[in-house]
Formats: C-alpha cells, sequence, structure tokens
C-alpha cells in the first residue's frame, strides 16, 4: 500500500507540473505523453468567459439585459383562401449598451418559398435506383413537389414604414430581413415601425409544418371545414444578445426560434362563426361571445371537472354552414416570447380553472379546443393534463406566471408549443357504425404529446433558451421533466427516460456531442430530446441525488425566469447551488460521444497474514490440502497402484508425523520478537485486524465505453444477505482507464454485480457480473418465455367473450 | 415541439426513429435481428400501410401484421472474401410488445467467411421519408453503425 501511495504521489506531482505550465493556453491544452486523460478537467477553459451579463455563478450578471419588442397587430383570416393579411406596429426598444443602425427581422414563412435555402438544401430522401429497376417516388413526395410548384408561400412584404408613413428600406435574406434605421439607434432608446404584410397558409397535410391550415373536404358544409393553426405568422424581431449579437441565423426547418420578450396586442378579424383561441387573454368577450358562453365561462373557473364553453352539439351545428360577416377577437398578452392563434367554426371548447393560492395569478384558465375529430379522448383528457401539468412543473421551477395555458387539436402535427397555447396532433378513430374511438397507443400518445407542449411553456417559453443554436436546452429539459409528469400522471405508462433506453444511441459510431448546434445535429429525437433527459434524469437520481438536484435545478429555473439562459449559466448554476463538481459530468455527456460501460474485469480475495505462525501455518496447511491433486497421482490410484511408502507402513519417521506446516519454537521465538519490534500503533492495527478476522478484496474495473460514471455495486456475501456499495465517479480521477478498489468486508462474498438496477446506461450488462453470467439476448429470452406474455392482449376486445359455465362444458364434451 | 419533420406525411408527430441490434451471438450460433420501433410510430405506420383502427397494444393480429412488414423491408446479404454475396435466410421468430416499444425478432445461422454484410433496412422508410432508422451490429465485442438517412437504402459494412 504504501509503494502504490508513493507512485500515485508522484504522478499527480507530474500531472500538475505539466497542467501549470500549460495553462494560459487555455483550450489549446492536450496530454502529448501517455494515455492519461483528464477526465474531470474542469470546464472554465472551454465555457465563455463570465462577464457582467452572465457571471461564474450561472446568473444574470449585474449588468445583463435583453431587448423588448411590443407588437400591436391587426390581421384578418380568409378561410376561402387560406391568406393571411396583417398590419404590425413595432415597438423596439434598445436597452442593449450597443448602438444599432439596423434591425433584422424573421420570415419564417419564406421556408416555405420554393426557392428557400432550407428546400434548396433538402435532400432527396428516399432511395437510388438500382441498376435495371425504375426510380422509386412516393405518391406523398410527388404530391409535395406539386404542392411547393403550384403554391406561392412565403411572405409577400407590402411596405414597411416609419410611423409618419414614410418608407424604410430593407433587404430581404433568405428568411430574414434587415431594416436599415434612418437613424442610430442609441442605447436606451426606442423606434416604432408599421409593417403590411399577407401571406396564403400552407397545407398543414402535404407540408408537415408547425402551424398551417387542416381542410376537412368531407364536412357536410358545401365546400368543407378548415381548421386553422396559426403560427410563425408575422415578420418578428431576430434576437440580439450579448453573447452572439443579432442571432440572425437562416430558418432552415429543424433548429427552432431565438426571441424578444414583449407585449402584445393583436386584434384577429375572422368569420363570424368561428371561435378563436389565442396566447393571451381575450378582451372583447362581450362583443365575440355569447351571454351563455360566458356564464359558462365564469363557472368553469371554479369547477372540478372541465366544462364546456361550447358543447360538441354546438359545435356540430355550427360548422353544418358558413356565414359571410366576419368578427374581430381581440386578444393581449404581457411578457411572451412570442404568439399563436387558432380559429374554426369546428372547435369544441372547454375550461377548467387552475388555482396557484398565493401566487401573482392564482387562477388560471386551462382551456381545449377540438373539432370532433379529437371525440372525447379530448373532452376527458386534454384540460385535466394540462393542469395537472402546471402543477408538476411548477413544483419544479414556478407558479405559472400567464392568465391562460391552452391546447388545441390540428391533426397535421405532432406537437408544438407557444406561450400560452400548444397546438397537439392526436386524434380518434371513425368506426364504421358512426361511434369514435381510440387505442391505448393513442391516448398515451395524447397525454404525452399535451404534458410536453405544456412544459414548453416554461422551458424555452419562459426560461427563454436559444432554441436555434441549443436545441437540448429547451427539448432536453423538457423532455426530462415531462417524464416526471408523465409517471405522476400514471406511473403504468411507460415513459421515455429509462437510462437503458438511451444505450443503443449512445454505443452508436455515427453521432454527434450534444452541445452540437441544432441545424447540424444528427438524429435530433436520441440527441437533443432523449440523450439530455437521460443524462439529467441520472444526475437527479444517481450522482447529486433529488434534494440537491431539485434544488439547484429550481434555481436555474428561477434565476432564468424571463430571461435567456445559455447552455453555460445551466452547466455553472447546478454546480454554485449543488455543490457538487459536475464538471465531469457534463463533460462526458455533453462534450464527448463517449457511453457508459464498466467492465468488472477481476476479484481477487485476500487474508491479513498474522504474522503469527499458528495461525498462519495452519491456514496454509488447509490451502494445501485445498488444491487439487496431480493427475498423474490420481491416475495411479485410481489404477490401485499403491506406493513404496503405502505398502511398508511399519517404516516412519520424524517426517512422516510432521509436515512443511509444522510450527517450531523457532518461529514462535521469531513472531515474539516481531511483535516487540512493533510500535504501539502498528501493534494495536495488527491486533484488531487478526480479532476481526476480516475479508479483503480487490476488485478491478475497467472504463470500456470511455465515460466516467459512479460505480454502483450490489455485493452478495455467503450467508445469503446483499449489501449496496456506491463508489463515486471520482474514483476514475487519477486513472480513467482502469481502476482498483479494495473492499473489507465482514463476510465472504460470493457475487458481485456493477449498477443491479441499470441506473447508469451501462452498455455492456454481461461484464458487470462476477462471477460472470452470460446474459441471453432478448432473443434468447423471447423464445425461453414463450411468446407475448400478459402484455399486449387486447382485453377491451376479450371482455367480451362470455364466461363458460359447467353446462357449457358438459356439452362440449 | 415534439419532433416534427419538415418532409410529406399525413401523421407528422412521430419520432420516426427505430434501432435495429444484429448482434452475432456466440452463446447460440446465431445472427439475432432485433428491431425495436417506438409502439406509437408503428401504429401509425401500420394505419398507412393496412387501414385505419390498427392497434398494437391491444391486437396480436395487427402486431403480426406489421411484423411481416417489418421482415419485408429487410435483408441481409454475407460477402466472402471472393465477394461472393449471399442472402441470409432470416428466420422469422416473432414480436412483442416491451414499454413503449415493439420488438420485432429475426435470425439466421452464423456462419464462415463473413467478411461483409450488405443491409437493407427500408422498414418505415417507404412510409415516411424522413424515417431514420439506425442498425448496430455487435460482433465480438465491436460495434459497428449503419445510419439509413437520407437517400441510403442499402449499405455495406466490413467486419
Ligand atoms: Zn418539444
Amino acid at each position: 500500500m504504501k509503494k502504490l501511495a508513493l507512485i500515485s504521489g508522484l504522478a499527480t506531482l507530474a500531472a500538475t507540473l505539466f497542467f501549470g505550465s500549460s495553462v494560459s493556453f487555455a483550450q489549446g491544452i492536450q496530454q502529448t505523453k501517455g494515455s492519461f486523460e483528464d477526465k474531470f478537467r474542469q470546464l472554465d477553459e472551454v465555457l465563455p468567459t463570465p462577464n457582467v451579463y452572465r457571471t461564474a455563478s450561472g446568473q444574470p450578471g449585474h449588468q445583463y439585459w435583453q431587448q423588448e419588442v411590443d407588437y400591436n397587430i391587426d390581421v384578418t383570416l380568409d378561410e376561402n383562401t387560406q391568406r393571411i393579411s396583417g398590419t404590425e406596429t413595432i415597438t423596439y426598444q434598445n436597452n442593449s449598451p450597443d448602438t444599432l443602425s439596423y434591425l433584422w427581422l424573421q420570415l419564417d414563412q419564406n421556408r416555405f418559398r420554393a426557392d428557400s435555402m432550407g428546400q434548396m438544401s433538402s435532400t432527396f430522401n428516399s432511395a437510388s435506383p438500382e441498376p435495371g429497376s425504375p426510380a422509386r417516388l412516393s405518391l406523398n413526395q410527388l404530391r409535395r413537389l406539386q404542392y411547393m410548384e403550384d403554391a406561392d408561400h412565403g411572405y409577400e412584404i407590402r411596405s414597411i414604414r416609419d410611423v409618419r408613413g414614410n418608407d424604410l428600406s430593407y433587404t430581404v435574406v433568405g428568411t430574414l430581413l434587415r431594416l436599415d434605421l434612418e437613424r442610430p439607434l442609441r442605447s436606451g432608446q426606442d423606434v416604432e415601425f408599421v409593417v403590411d404584410y399577407a401571406f396564403n397558409m400552407v397545407d398543414g397535410e402535404v407540408l408537415s409544418p408547425r402551424g398551417g391550415y387542416e381542410y376537412f373536404p368531407d364536412d357536410e358544409k358545401e365546400g368543407g371545414n378548415y381548421l386553422f393553426a396559426v403560427s410563425q405568422w408575422f415578420p418578428r424581431l431576430v434576437a440580439y444578445t450579448d453573447y452572439e449579437g443579432w442571432t440572425n441565423r437562416e430558418f432552415l426547418g429543424s433548429g427552432e426560434f431565438t426571441l424578444e420578450f414583449g407585449d402584445y396586442e393583436v386584434a384577429i378579424t375572422v368569420p363570424s362563426d368561428h371561435i378563436v383561441a389565442a396566447t393571451g387573454e381575450l378582451q372583447n368577450a362581450n362583443q365575440v361571445l355569447s351571454r351563455e358562453q360566458r356564464d359558462r365561462l365564469q363557472e368553469a373557473e371554479t369547477a372540478d371537472r372541465p366544462v364546456f364553453i361550447v358543447t360538441p352539439e354546438e359545435a356540430l351545428e355550427n360548422e353544418r354552414e358558413g356565414v359571410d360577416d366576419t368578427k374581430t377577437w381581440r386578444f393581449a398578452a404581457e411578457n411572451v416570447r412570442d404568439f399563436a392563434w387558432g380559429s374554426s367554426r369546428k372547435f369544441i371548447w372547454d375550461a377548467k380553472g387552475h388555482h396557484q393560492p398565493g401566487a401573482e395569478r392564482e387562477l388560471v384558465m386551462a382551456m381545449s379546443f377540438y373539432p370532433r375529430e379529437g371525440g372525447t379522448l379530448w373532452s376527458d383528457y386534454s384540460t385535466e393534463v394540462v393542469i395537472h401539468t402546471l402543477e408538476v412543473y411548477s413544483r419544479f421551477s414556478f407558479d405559472f406566471p400567464y392568465p391562460t395555458a391552452q391546447s388545441l387539436n390540428a391533426g397535421f402535427l405532432g406537437g408544438m408549443e407557444y406561450p400560452m397555447m400548444t397546438f397537439n396532433g392526436p386524434r380518434t378513430t371513425l368506426q364504421d357504425d358512426g361511434t369514435r374511438t381510440y387505442s391505448l397507443s393513442e391516448k398515451r400518445f395524447l397525454i404525452g404529446v399535451v404534458i410536453h407542449e405544456v412544459g414548453h411553456f416554461y422551458f424555452p417559453m419562459i426560461v427563454n433558451s436559444d432554441e436555434r443554436q441549443w436545441t437540448w436546452m429547451d427539448e432536453g429539459i423538457n423532455s426530462y421533466l415531462d417524464s416526471v409528469a408523465g409517471r405522476e400522471w400514471d406511473a403504468e405508462i411507460p415513459w421515455g427516460v429509462e437510462p437503458k433506453f438511451i444505450v443503443d444511441y449512445m454505443v452508436s459510431q455515427n453521432q454527434v456531442p450534444i452541445m452540437t448546434q441544432s441545424d447540424s445535429v444528427l438524429r435530433l429525437g436520441s440527441n437533443a430530446y432523449a440523450k439530455p433527459a437521460t443524462a439529467l434524469n441520472i444526475l437527479r437520481e444517481t450522482i447529486m441525488g433529488r434534494e440537491l438536484f431539485d434544488f439547484a435545478f429550481k434555481e436555474y429555473s428561477k434565476q432564468w425566469k424571463f430571461k435567456r439562459p445559455t447552455p453555460s449559466d445551466f452547466f455553472r448554476i447546478m454546480e454554485e447551488a449543488s455543490g457538487v463538481d459536475l464538471d465531469w459530468f457534463f463533460r462526458g455527456w455533453f462534450y464527448t460521444t463517449d457511453h457508459v460501460d464498466i467492465s468488472l474485469d477481476r476479484v481477487y480475495q485476500m487474508q491479513i497474514d498474522t504474522e503469527n505462525p499458528d495461525i498462519d501455518y495452519s491456514r496454509q496447511r488447509e490451502i494445501d490440502k485445498a488444491l487439487p491433486p496431480s493427475l498423474y497421482i490420481e491416475r495411479n490410484r485410481n489404477e490401485g497402484r499403491l506406493t513404496w511408502v503405502d505398502r511398508n507402513t511399519d517404516v516412519r519417521d520424524f517426517y512422516d508425523d510432521n509436515d512443511q506446516f509444522t510450527v517450531t519454537n523457532k518461529e514462535r521465538n521469531s513472531y515474539n520478537s516481531f511483535l516487540e519490534g512493533l510500535e504501539d500503533w502498528e501493534r494495536a492495527a495488527l491486533d484488531r485486524a487478526v480479532s476481526e478476522d476480516l475479508n479483503y478484496y480487490i476488485l478491478e474495473f475497467s472504463n470500456v465505453g470511455g465515460l466516467v460514471m459512479p460505480i454502483i455495486l450490489e455485493v452478495e456475501y455467503a450467508n445469503g444477505s446483499k449489501e449496496e456499495i456506491r463508489l463515486p465517479a471520482e474514483i476514475w480521477r487519477r486513472s480513467p482507464h482502469q481502476v482498483k478498489k479494495l473492499l473489507v468486508v465482514e463476510n465472504e462474498i460470493i457475487n458481485i454485480i456493477v449498477d443491479p438496477q441499470q441506473e447508469t446506461s451501462d452498455a455492456d450488462i454481461e461484464n458487470n457480473y462476477y462471477p460472470r453470467r452470460i446474459i441471453p439476448s432478448r432473443i434468447e429470452s423471447f423464445k425461453s418465455e414463450g411468446r407475448g406474455g400478459l402484455l399486449g392482449r387486447d382485453i377491451m376486445q376479450d371482455i367480451k367473450t362470455e364466461l363458460k359455465t359447467e353446462d357449457d362444458e358438459d356439452e362440449d364434451n | 415541439m415534439l419532433l416534427l419533420v419538415s418532409a410529406p406525411s399525413s401523421f407528422a408527430h412521430e419520432q420516426k426513429t427505430a434501432v435495429t441490434r444484429i448482434l452475432f451471438n456466440p452463446n447460440t450460433g446465431n445472427i439475432e435481428v432485433m428491431h425495436r420501433f417506438l409502439v406509437h410510430d408503428a401504429e401509425h405506420a401500420a394505419g398507412v400501410i393496412f387501414g385505419a383502427g390498427q392497434k398494437l397494444l391491444e391486437s396480436a393480429d395487427s402486431r403480426a401484421l406489421f411484423g411481416s412488414y417489418v421482415v419485408n423491408r429487410f435483408s441481409i446479404a454475407t460477402i466472402d472474401e471472393n465477394q461472393k454475396s449471399t442472402e441470409l435466410d432470416l428466420a422469422y421468430i416473432g414480436e412483442e410488445i416491451d414499454g413503449q416499444f415493439l420488438w420485432v425478432y429475426q435470425e439466421a445461422k452464423i456462419f464462415d467467411g463473413m467478411q461483409a454484410l450488405r443491409v437493407v433496412n427500408m422498414a418505415l422508410r417507404d412510409v415516411w421519408p424522413d424515417q431514420a432508422n439506425l442498425v448496430n451490429i455487435e460482433k465480438d465485442g465491436q460495434i459497428y453503425s449503419l445510419s439509413f438517412i437520407g437517400s441510403s437504402e442499402s449499405l455495406l459494412i466490413e467486419l
């Protein structure tokens, strides 16, 4: 032991010297000798330097700033042409310390132009033909091609004027627009301008956009009906930030949005029989709702279950025919980073108040809007799931600060989030008998998607991370929390973040680190949703523990509420608030493509030598006896061949009665003088070890996957008892590839399992067992357990089977 | 957003990723093929292929239909040192639900001289062009990965 300690002491010294001389090179630091990797190297040289805007502790700095952009919009929806026309007055408040001579606006609808970078850079996602066989093009692809050829999409910017009506000059660059200011906008000043614009909405069925229209050609109404889910529908400001300046990156479709907070007043003019749902609060209920609807809304505030504002019957009646006149719905929303709305004469509308006693916003109206195609799946669950999500997320972050929380059913998309408004896809299936049913999987999907999208109200709609740059900051964090909320909804439903589910992705060869710009991420679902969600789950359950994690996470949420955090702020605050060094964790999980695979290679058992010959020699005799006999002698014996000694037992001497383990006084005397030579503390240590007679085991581990993680052991003893031993990840700090650990235990060990609960995403389970165990593959288990099992029976159908009585059985016989 | 992708499809809310493990299992002497789909993805795909109303969690018939579809979109050819290619005769073992996943199993005997594999994995990729299939091949402790994304239909891996 002493010798070992000395060597590692030297190693540390050498390492310190080496790094000490290289610190000034920051990211250029390289280990250029040997194979040592500092998996615990602090992240500060990778993270941006803290400054007055963002502190080293991960909080907004004392001069933190962000811009404010207020919008006043008049918009008209033409149902027959599915065209949006709007006039927006934008007030831009420059809170930055910089002077701006131009502003950038986002023209997201331009992504749907046939000549957009998004379209031109999209690849042909189908196989090249084999030689001699025709190329294949799916009907879906054909429809999309034809649609893009026929349709006229993208913004028509009619004018941009200052408040006196003078035209301002601007330049469109793809999905961006640079607006040149008449005079530079200094720090603290604001500027107001008016944009007149229009665009044709896209068909959601064809392009699968984040917003668009859905057409119901088979409805009773002549010409069918439309459902509009309207988003990215007005030219809006690009964010100007302290860490990137203008975040003017072309919208390619994958990386989402980087936006500023501001106040919105929006007047939406639609056919007068439409119901409109929107971000914020309705301002003119008296003009657009009936007396009865207003009464129902009030009733809903304190109801136990959602109350229909528009009943299914009323909606069905409403969608049978159209109107020629229009109505204008007025909404206001304060301190939001975006605004979305939906409109249709098909909407059923239900609502229920969510109460937050003592919060700045005590009453939040949870509401759902859906056509009859949503059916009871929606009326039973949507609004309730919204409220459940608010309850869980608020517990982990802060009270919900907005007055409404809404879920709107648009069939062409999975789910999409906006402040106070989500669009969700699940639908029921129409049966031949006219009823609408849904499968268990669809039900789980509705619950899951509503939780997920409503969760986005917090991340990134309030904790306003930069989606275009870092998808994981909203999707990863939100996927982690949606599984928390999901498991609190129904523990029976399988949710996505079990550590073992991510293993296949993490061992795969073609992947990129989580810390990759959104549009460059390969396999976005695994990279930006599942892997970071799993990482956070492991951080909470295995590395930090719930108490420390929850405190730090809440601190992150509260500090960055209504502000714009970056990844480094998250990494820093999680450490600062918990007191746990996590650089190794974030480095491994977010900055590399390593995976977890810890192997228990060898186990040695050892016993303390007492130095007392009367004890040690007889022990050695036992060990010698236990050794297998020589095969040669064994075979001689089996042949019945007796040795000379066997045949001549009358001839014996001293050595026949005293083996090599016989103790003499010579050894006893030397033992006694050994004891006399010991210092008092040495004597005490030896006496104690001898009297305790413990078992000593050396465990040899190797880190096959590269990612350092705690080593969690389940040790099973000969007496049948089990013990869990958790060794912190720091065990790898001086030798990241191999470590040894000495276990001193009372009982004899018969079995050791690494990561017995599978909580670390360890890829290879077989090398987690000592002694080794052959782990059957899925197919082997499937074959041995028989097919199917209890899961996956059609109990809804089978439950209709009649129970056979004894009489029936007699008849059968 | 819940994984939304810029490609044509009537259902845009699938995760649209599947994982296939191809395991050279020394314990059984078999090449074992284990396809993992999210049940919800698979159910919507089954609806597109076999008509609405497929219930993968509830109906063994729906699952069997989906399983037969998958094995018809998947193949492995082995290539020996003389560049001779032999299509593996993959036996269909079955399919099962495990939590949020639907698994489909196939296997074939390992034989000598497998220098390379040519894998075709079009499962769901003919339903949604943006479906991404990851294939991990595990042999002698090594992992080789194939990504069926974009225009790739048939991919070769040297073992
Ligand atoms: Zn999302």
